[in-house]
């Protein structure tokens, strides 16, 4: 990008404005800045509050819409917006995985790997003797997922070894087991196996779109898609906020972040300029990790008591307060306004000298 | 007047709560036989007094005057704290039962962390642990042993001081969580009322003292009298409830405490926590005086940064003016004009004497008045006042008007801010804050000032701007084949804010309307990609419309305001309203069945037919997107045959009012009618409506509309149409609670987030949130979009 004495620079140049004019072009410029610059004081928090949940109040409750017309079910609106605040954890995320070598083979290829099989999806029945504590699988459609007999029992065995019991064939004996209870807790877990895949990948779709062939995949773990080899882990990215900050770090997780918020802002329609989700990102991210906006999270670490008395849980913070001698030092706009004293706050930063 | 500094929290001890107390409480009863507050009882004349005429014993003051005093109750045996049992809890286990040591091993610090870590032996004095065991809600058992409160207390007193300082334990000695002394509240924090009957009712917090007294003195009857111990400790247990409850109502493992009518007591945590607690209600929400609240109604006559002011409401509230000897004069006729408008309400003297101005004393007061008097009169014309409408989402929910006294008893205000306020005139209330100081008054005039406010610092543009009528009146003004004459055009401009000689014969509807503009070159297109041309502030070319001028969107309103400032681009909306509103006069329009007829209208029909056959013949998802697109195509179909004269079509193009996509609903399909984002299939066993058979392909059985509102649609459709609509309203009444919680959580989280005086945005802590704020130091609220662009200043 560049800048705007550039564009200036350029502009002269191609209209042969030179001398007096350009300066007084520049001149011009100079001044539009100085006065487009922020006052000191200026309550910025307050104005980027406002300027975000004005427009939620009129953003819709839909939970979800259908991303890119494929079929997965992608959170939004209002809802999504409280999610990322939240920074909430168990939502159904969507990675966008994108391929190193750019091709529908490897994709498809990739995609029907980390898709999470169950043992369910390739038996065709499962017998279970009670009395004996035997459980007897019967399997089907192990080629469509690219397994074999072997391979499917030696999960199943890796499992089972857990519980004292031996495999042969494909009839399991759980010697141990002597209650109906734990056989059932166990018959349950069997059902279940992931034999396939990683662990909670629910669906995937393959999209040729302007960044060419992607795999959008439902659930799953941000961290194991990005060792999955032949995926571009420069580009592939999630919705899921949190795992990238443990696999990337804090400063990507704040462009995560971000990029999520403007996201659900702009699938709404309502216009909010970018630098307000950038400062919400950046007081999120302010103590070197992601926090919450909510009483665990940003409120938690704030030090002014009377703040946080008259958010939430003022009972609990009053106490807490009283036994660690607590001190309010009244820096907190809430703190003055409670004791009836100015903000430090726009006019209230400077004190009038002389006196009227 | 002294400035608060910090604020302090920390542990009452015992001989602090003495020291603050005036009288111990004996006795349970309130008042004697002749309905005197008993000696020594809980509402004693010298905790304070709250009825009228009655001195306080304490300090001597009448009601009003007098703010209270504590008492305090000497409990006969020591009650634990009941929220603070849970540190108690921690403390006994970080300590050894025997010496009361912190057991933890070195460098552990903290509470928790002690009590994690004590260990089973005493490494002081080698005693054995026994288990400890935290019975919720106020018990501890030593091993099977139940420990009394006593015993409680003196495990708390055997731990020194340098061990408090290793677990941490900061707001005074841990025994001053068990209670020992309770102190008893002013009688001015729980007032009893007289109901209309005569008799007295007493507060919560009064009637949970005498259960607490009562209780206290039957237990030291009952030890002087040598009582069994199981009645004892039965009694211990009550006072330990009434105590209890007494603090906190609404523990989990205590049933609360009751009114006579079942109603739970409200006591000492209720009383702060939540909405209606007194940190929210009262600490942080302040009522204000000098304010006033009334219906709005338009005034197209008034600027766009004026505020039409009833005269009852001007002759109540008032405005201090400081004597001086430049308004001296001015202030004594105001004075000799009581009775009329406006006039002096009171004056205050230097020494702070306030009189009121009568009739009898006007004459004096006026001679008496000298700088250095206040004189607190009626609102009049010019002064600044804040107006506000709530939900006040935003900063421009309250911005500064200067008053006009009006007749009438609405507040009138111009109709471009509307918009800002988000308000209408369907019954609208809004409020209106005087200030009362030299200070305020600059403020709201130079920050305040709508005229400042016109460009949002959500996304930098206008948000004050012409809306509805205002754009259909400037659309037809601007039409090419208006031609009006001079004294059409004199009629037009009555009332406008511009100086200018009419000397052509006749004027196009472009001329009249460049009369208003500034000397600006403006190039723009309308809604429909029609160029617009301004040129030097005449305009040659197109017409005027959203794009141009109305809120949220204006172009030529937003070069206005960047190029020629606030004040400007307010005069120029005033004028605008008023020449569009003016033309309007004369150049009505209507909305009829004509505007909403199409020649094709069997093309539609036959269309929309065709494609639930086909999709009835084979539902698969092109189809049903075909379906999907339906209103779309019909949209397109619209903007090509529709006549250009339909109103409905001009309206909805200019941006005035709806859009084609409700024109084309109304002359040919509503389209799928939709629940939750889905298809409407729930209902009856696989039907949405006994009307239809069961597993139906016909999409109308699923909530697809297929006729326009204009030939009336089928009762199952209206019934869908309804669900739809049913939903919407249901939406937004859920919205708007969760879109508050998440700007309540916004506000706490983010309110101490500004500019540092060194140019960077910190936070309460100091610490440095952006280096540059807003990453380019750019403020969306005096930037265009945000931006600084080259245009901006060519």
């Amino acid at each position: 990008m560049i800048g705007i004495e550039q564009k200036l620079e350029n502009y002269c140049e191609e209209h042969k404005i030179t001398g007096a004019e350009k300066k007084e072009l520049e001149k011009k410029l100079e001044d539009l800045i100085e006065k487009s610059k922020f006052e000191c004081g200026e309550a910025l928090g307050i104005i980027t509050t406002q300027s975000l949940s004005e427009p939620a109040t009129q953003m819709t409750m839909r939970a979800y819409h259908f991303a890119a017309s494929a079929g997965i079910r992608m959170a939004s609106g209002l809802p999504r917006l409280i999610e990322l605040f939240d920074l909430r954890k168990e939502i159904d995320n969507v990675t966008t995985i994108h391929l190193l070598d750019n091709s529908r083979e490897s994709a498809e290829e990739i995609a029907k790997n980390i898709v999470e099989s169950k043992l369910n999806d390739v038996l065709l029945n499962i017998y279970y003797d009670i009395p004996n504590f035997q459980v007897t699988l019967e399997f089907s459609g192990l080629k469509e997922l690219d397994m074999t007999l072997e391979s499917v029992l030696s999960v199943v065995k890796k499992y089972v070894k857990k519980y004292p019991s031996s495999i042969a064939d494909k009839v399991i004996n759980l010697e141990e087991i002597k209650t109906y209870s734990e056989f059932r807790v166990l018959k349950q877990k069997l059902i279940e196996l992931s034999i396939k895949g990683i662990k909670g990948t629910k669906e995937t779709i393959i999209l040729n779109g302007d960044d060419g062939w992607t795999i959008q995949v439902k659930g799953g773990s941000f961290e194991k898609f990005m060792l999955v080899d032949g995926v571009d882990t420069k580009n592939t990215t999630t919705t899921d906020v949190m795992a990238v900050k443990s696999v990337l770090g804090v400063e990507a997780a704040r462009n995560a972040l971000i990029k999520e918020i403007s996201k659900t802002l702009e699938e709404q329609g309502v216009g909010v300029d970018k630098r307000y989700i950038g400062v919400v990102g950046d007081v999120m991210s302010v103590n070197g990790s992601l926090e919450p906006m909510s009483r665990y999270g940003l409120m938690k670490s704030k030090q002014s008591v009377l703040a946080r008395l008259n958010f939430e849980e003022t009972i609990k913070i009053l106490f807490d307060s009283a036994v660690n001698n607590k001190k309010d030092d009244l820096n907190t706009l809430i703190s003055n306004l409670v004791i009836n004293q100015v903000c430090q706050v726009g006019t209230g930063t400077v004190k009038l000298k002389w006196k009227v | 007047m002294h400035k608060i500094s910090g604020i302090e929290f920390s542990l009452l001890s015992p001989v602090q709560i003495k020291k603050l107390s005036v009288i111990e409480i004996t006795r349970p009863e309130l008042y004697d036989a002749d309905g005197y507050p008993v000696e020594r009882g809980i509402v004693d004349h010298r905790m304070g007094v709250v009825d009228p005429g009655i001195t306080c014993r304490t300090c001597g003051y009448k009601l009003g005057d007098c703010m209270g005093h504590f008492g305090h109750i000497e409990l006969i045996k020591p009650v634990v704290h009941p929220v603070l049992a849970s540190k108690i809890y921690l403390l006994l286990q970080a300590t050894c039962q025997k010496c009361g040591r912190a057991m933890a091993g070195e460098g552990v610090t903290g509470l928790s962390p002690c009590a994690k870590d004590a260990k089973e032996k005493c490494p002081f004095c080698g005693e054995k642990q026994k288990k400890i065991k935290f019975v919720k809600p106020t018990s501890f058992n030593l091993g099977r042993d139940e420990l009394t409160t006593e015993q409680v207390r003196e495990c708390l007193e055997r731990i020194t001081e340098e061990d408090l300082e290793k677990l941490e334990f900061k707001g005074g000695r841990p025994e001053w969580m068990v209670i020992t002394i309770l102190s008893v509240p002013p009688m001015t924090m729980r007032p009893s009322i007289i109901l209309e009957s005569g008799e007295r009712s007493e507060d919560d917090l009064t009637h949970k003292l005498v259960d607490i007294v009562r209780i206290n003195e039957r237990l030291k009857r009952i030890l002087d009298i040598g009582a069994p111990d199981f009645l004892i400790s039965d009694i211990i247990e009550l006072l330990q409830y009434h105590v209890s409850t007494y603090i906190k109502n609404d523990m989990s493992n205590i049933p609360p405490a009751r009114h006579r009518s079942g109603r739970p007591l409200k006591t000492l945590a209720q009383r702060m926590i939540g909405k209606e607690g007194r940190f929210r209600y009262n600490l942080s929400g302040k009522r204000v005086n000098f304010s006033a609240r009334s219906i709005i109604s338009p005034d197209n006559f008034l600027d766009i940064d004026e505020v039409g002011v009833p005269e009852v409401i001007a002759k109540t509230i008032t405005v201090p003016e400081r004597v001086i000897d430049g308004n001296l004069e001015d202030m004594k006729k105001l004075i000799l004009n009581y009775g009329n408008f406006p006039a002096v309400n009171y004056i205050v003297r230097v020494d702070g004497l306030k009189k009121k101005v009568t009739q009898e004393t006007k004459e004096m007061i006026s001679e008496e008045i000298m700088p250095g008097y206040i004189v607190e009169r009626n609102l009049m014309d010019g002064d600044w006042v804040i107006f506000n409408r709530q939900p006040s989402l935003h900063r421009m929910s309250m911005m500064a008007h200067k008053v006009r006294i009006m007749e009438g008893k609405t507040f009138r205000m111009h109709l471009a801010v509307t918009t800002p306020y988000n308000a209408d005139f369907d019954g609208d209330e809004m409020n209106l804050h005087i200030p009362q100081t030299e200070e305020s008054r600059v403020e709201l005039k130079y920050l305040m000032n709508v005229n400042q406010h016109i460009r949002t610092p959500r996304y930098g543009l206008p948000i004050i701007g012409a809306k509805q009528d205002h754009l259909m009146g400037g659309y037809f003004l601007t039409q090419d084949n208006i031609k009006l004459s001079i004294r059409e055009v004199s009629n037009l401009i009555m009332g406008l804010d511009i100086k200018i000689t009419l000397d052509k014969d006749a004027y196009s509807g472009k001329d009249v309307f460049s009369l208003i503009l500034p000397k600006l070159n403006y190039t723009g297109t309308t809604r429909t990609g029609q160029e617009v041309v301004i040129e030097k502030g005449i305009m040659k070319k197109g017409y005027i419309d959203e794009m141009a001028i109305g809120s949220e969107k204006g172009s030529l309103l937003n070069k206005i305001e960047l190029h020629c400032g606030g004040d400007e681009a307010a005069k120029f909306i005033g004028n605008m309203s008023k020449l569009c509103l003016n033309f309007m006069t004369t150049h009505a329009y209507t909305i009829s069945l004509e505007d909403y007829y199409l020649e094709e209208g069997k093309e539609i029909e036959k269309l929309v037919s065709k494609e639930i056959k086909n999709y009835i013949k084979s539902p698969s998802k092109e189809t049903q997107s075909k379906l999907d697109q339906l209103p779309k195509e019909i949209e397109k179909l619209i903007k090509e045959k529709l006549s250009s004269k339909s109103t409905a079509r001009i309206a909805a193009e200019t941006g005035a009012r709806g859009s084609l996509v409700s024109v084309a609903q109304i002359i040919g399909v509503v389209g799928q009618e939709k629940l939750k984002g889905k298809k409407i299939t729930r209902g009856y066993y696989h039907r949405s409506l006994p009307h239809f058979s069961k597993d139906e392909i016909n999409p109308s059985a699923y909530g697809f509309v297929k006729e326009g509102y204009k030939e009336g649609i089928s009762p199952t459709s209206f019934f869908f149409d309804s669900m739809h609509g049913r939903e919407g309203l249901s939406d937004t009444a859920l919205k708007t609670k969760h879109s508050g919680y998440l700007e309540r959580r916004l506000v706490s989280c983010l309110h101490d987030v500004k500019v540092a005086p060194d140019n960077t945005i910190r936070n309460e802590r100091n610490q440095i949130v952006q280096f540059t704020p807003f990453e380019n130091n750019i403020n969306p609220h005096k930037a265009n979009k945000g931006k600084i662009e080259l245009e901006d200043i060519l």
